[in-house]
């Protein structure tokens, strides 16, 4: 059987998608399928449901099942990172200047309208079919939403496939020669089957504003930018979801606390140093 | 002494069941070497190179393939 594959841009990412013996037109299903949920889960769309929950932050509104999804995912990654992978820290986003989509370039940044936010729990409800955020704060979905579709995309697209959405990935099935999906983890290859992968680093998206480094991985303790003696983390987990929110725990706890923290919650993982 | 009889003949074969059990294990290590716990809790580095470690449990496989993906930091 042959492998076909598919990249395009959405997620504010590159994306890749490939499958064994996939039914015809199913990659350009599944790219369609992705770019809808770019649509409806951006922040950055005005329309859609994300900025909509974002602008009736205070009051309860309606949301989707994968809304609803997306954002009980978001309150367990909290809570099994011990408040580390926190949605809820769009303030400190809008601060740094990550206003908008990085290829129009940030706008500048008020650090000092950037605070630690409270408890997600304390900052979002969800309770069957609505959601309802406290007034003044604001979700962003782009550090779990990737994991997660990843693993639901694979889920539905067919036997033996892999779904790659910006760096987070799940691997289901096989792969090509019936060993495992090859995936580039650090400098080694590995064998993934049922299992997904993803990495978390501190230098994309990242840029200079007045002299001052800045990038987009907020550490909650703080509400800026986070400071760790790691420069990327990349992880194997049973999901996607899971290898998102690890990798990216890992990042903010630094080279000290890692190793640990991976050991117990990781099925392998790559810790690269800054350059 | 029938209650002594007793008591000293369960306590003969409770002693003579250790020496048993004892010998039998001694006998039939399967890996002397082994530690009671694998590295399995802890990972094991199976790589080190470029800027980093690579550290894969045993549910994870390394291999000589091209890979056909990666991921990365985005």
């Amino acid at each position: 059987m042959t492998l076909d594959e598919v990249r395009f841009e959405s997620l504010g990412s590159t994306c890749h998608v490939l499958g064994v013996g996939l039914e015809r037109g199913r990659l350009a299903w599944a790219t369609a399928w992705v770019v809808e949920r770019h649509d409806r889960f951006s922040r950055f769309e005005p329309d859609s449901e994300l900025s909509r929950l974002n602008a009736t932050a205070g009051s309860w509104v309606d949301v989707s099942t994968e809304l609803e999804g997306l954002l009980r995912a978001a309150l367990r990654a909290h809570g099994s990172s011990g408040g580390l992978v926190h949605a809820g820290v769009l303030g400190s986003m809008l601060a740094i200047g990550y206003t908008r989509p990085l290829r129009l370039g940030p706008t500048a940044a008020t650090l000092a309208a950037a605070a630690p936010p409270p408890p997600l729990p304390d900052m979002l409800e969800v309770a069957g079919g609505r959601a309802r955020l406290r007034s003044g704060t604001g979700i962003d979905l782009g550090g779990i939403a990737k994991g997660w579709l990843a693993d639901r995309l694979a889920g539905e697209l067919g036997d033996n496939c892999l779904v790659n959405l910006g760096g987070d990935l799940f691997a289901h099935g096989r792969g090509p020669d019936g060993e495992g999906w090859p995936v580039a983890l650090g400098t080694e290859t590995v064998l993934l089957s049922e299992q997904g992968a993803a990495t978390s680093g501190i230098h994309k998206r990242a840029w200079n504003d007045g002299g001052q480094a800045l990038h987009h991985l907020i550490d909650p303790r703080t509400g800026r930018p986070a400071r760790t003696d790691l420069g990327q983390v990349s992880v194997v987990a049973a999901t996607a979801a899971d290898a998102e929110v690890h990798a990216k725990t890992a990042l903010l706890l630094g080279s000290a606390l890692a190793p640990a923290h991976l050991a117990a919650h990781a099925l392998g993982w790559w810790l690269g140093a800054p350059p | 002494m029938r209650v002594v009889l007793l008591k000293a003949a369960a306590t003969a074969l409770t002693v003579a069941a250790a020496a048993a059990a004892i010998v039998h294990v001694n006998g039939n290590l399967k890996t002397a070497g082994a530690p009671l716990h694998p590295s399995v809790l802890g990972g094991s580095v199976v790589a080190v190179g470029g800027d980093g470690k690579l550290h894969l449990t045993p549910s994870v496989r390394s291999g000589a393939a091209s890979a056909v993906t990666s991921t990365y930091a985005s």
